[in-house]
């Protein structure tokens, strides 16, 4: 019965954010972030363990069945809030029309702990990026995470000693990496 | 020998154990000679590369070489296995293979020398791996997984044995990177995703769709029989699939890889996103 009722609130809470959605982008470009919740339907499914939560959230599984909207509203989002005017994506390309100099991105919010990176421009180029903050506060990071995966094992990640043979990391260089500096990189743009 | 080669925009790593260094070192020569052939075809910045040929319609897919054809064909084939998120046709409408041609270089590079006799050696291109044998101490080769938050630690070690192993990622949190799928445009918060297949073209290929997919991804992974992985969001927390953590003890003796161990791992054909209920 009791999995009947989450099933059923699932359901409506599906059928709410369908109707959320489809009205917000009928006035909205579709590539514009929207404000509209990303609804997690896990919570409901996970009877936490009750760990200290600084936020006073009511317990998912309890209210899911009466006061749906509520839930949605409430349940935990990882979207940050982005820095205003999200700039055009820079092409690598691009990368040798900086003027020289040291730049700061600003403290993007990343909900649970600030992201921050500087980047070194010198002759023109790109020649280091270093992260100036990032998320730790692990607890609460660890709680969150086990909600929204509850079949798999998380950790916090732990710099490790041991001498490998090879690395196995995102490149540089790569496409992705490239977009995810235009924050910075337009500010150094000639 | 161990030689490294900046070639298509990114640090290229080739060693061999053993002796014979003469013929290491032709052979070497031959596998960046490849990769240059490889950059030559598939550019995206050459002009006078297929790839920008066909972009810009002097080129019909039909008169290309085999090797473009085979590419766009593969490309077809994992857009389909990922449910249209693995797509070489970027947002301004061009097409950039780059995404799949790396993973298939590798994996080619790798039989140019398994072809030529070598039994230890590895092929490093920007992070993707593929090794064979064992390292110069005779034991199996070990894979750190690069902190994405800090670029001189690794985070992870483990032992792939004979499979491959790519990682697809981006440095920061607040990327732009949409989801084709979410129309509400939802950022994904997913700074790195490490993927262990049963060789480097197929962890690649399936790094860079999981990848985009989000959060989503990792589930993707556990899902796809034959494949590991491990991703590291914008939190620095690492979530990994089951059977990951099988590569991360060191297996006894040099010759001995982790073989296939999916029992109680949900063997059932991933096709399309994965539904968060």
């Amino acid at each position: 019965m009791k999995k009947f009722l989450l099933s059923f609130g699932l359901v409506v809470v599906f059928a709410f954010y369908v109707m959320l959605s489809s009205s917000r982008s009928a006035n909205q470009p579709l590539a514009m972030v929207s404000n509209v919740p990303i609804t997690s339907t896990v919570p409901i499914q996970i009877p936490s363990p009750s760990p200290i939560v600084s936020k006073p959230t009511a317990s998912p599984a309890t209210t899911a069945a009466t006061s749906n909207s509520v839930s949605v509203k409430s349940a935990p989002k990882s979207t940050p809030s982005i820095s205003p005017n999200p700039s055009p994506v820079v092409p690598a390309a691009n990368v040798g029309l900086y003027k020289d100099g040291t730049y700061t991105s600003p403290v993007v919010d990343a909900y649970y702990g600030n992201v921050q990176i500087a980047i070194n421009v010198s002759g023109g180029r790109l020649t280091d990026v270093s992260f100036l903050q990032y998320p730790s506060d692990r607890r609460t990071s660890q709680q969150i995470n086990s909600r929204a995966m509850p079949a798999l094992k998380s950790e916090a990640i732990a710099a490790q000693s041991a001498k490998v043979d090879m690395v196995s990391g995102a490149t540089a260089t790569s496409q992705a990496f490239a977009q995810s500096l235009s924050t910075v990189l337009a500010q150094a743009a000639n | 020998m161990k030689q490294t080669r900046i070639l298509m925009g990114m640090p290229i790593t080739v060693e061999i154990i053993g002796d014979r260094i003469d013929s290491q070192a032709l052979e070497i020569a031959r596998v960046f000679e490849y990769f240059s052939y490889v950059d030559k075809t598939f550019s995206t910045y050459k002009d006078l590369s297929e790839v920008m040929k066909i972009n810009r319609g002097e080129l019909k897919l039909e008169n290309a070489s085999q090797d473009v054809q085979q590419i766009f064909k593969l490309a077809e084939q994992t857009k389909g296995e990922t449910d249209g998120y693995f797509d070489i046709v970027n947002r301004k409408g061009i097409f950039d293979p780059s995404g799949i041609v790396k993973g298939w270089a590798i994996r080619n590079a790798v039989d140019i020398l398994r072809r030529a006799g070598y039994v230890n050696f590895y092929v490093d291109a920007g992070g993707d791996i593929q090794a064979h044998g064992s390292n110069r101490e005779g034991k199996p080769w070990s894979v750190g997984i690069k902190n994405p938050f800090n670029q001189q630690e690794i985070v992870k070690v483990i032992y792939p044995g004979e499979k491959g192993v790519a990682t697809s990622g981006t440095y920061i949190r607040g990327q732009h990177i949409y989801d084709p799928k979410d129309k509400s445009g939802e950022i994904t918060d997913i700074v790195s995703l490490t993927v262990i297949g049963p060789d480097v073209y197929e962890a690649d290929r399936f790094a860079t769709a999981a990848f985009a997919m989000g959060k989503k991804g990792i589930e993707f992974i556990e899902k796809l029989p034959g494949f590991e992985g491990y991703m590291i969001d914008a939190n620095a927390l690492a979530t990994m699939t089951t059977g990951f953590e099988v590569y991360t003890e060191r297996p006894l003796g040099g010759a001995v890889f982790p073989t296939a161990k999916h029992e109680g791992k949900i063997l059932r054909r991933q096709k399309g996103a994965v539904d968060a209920s």
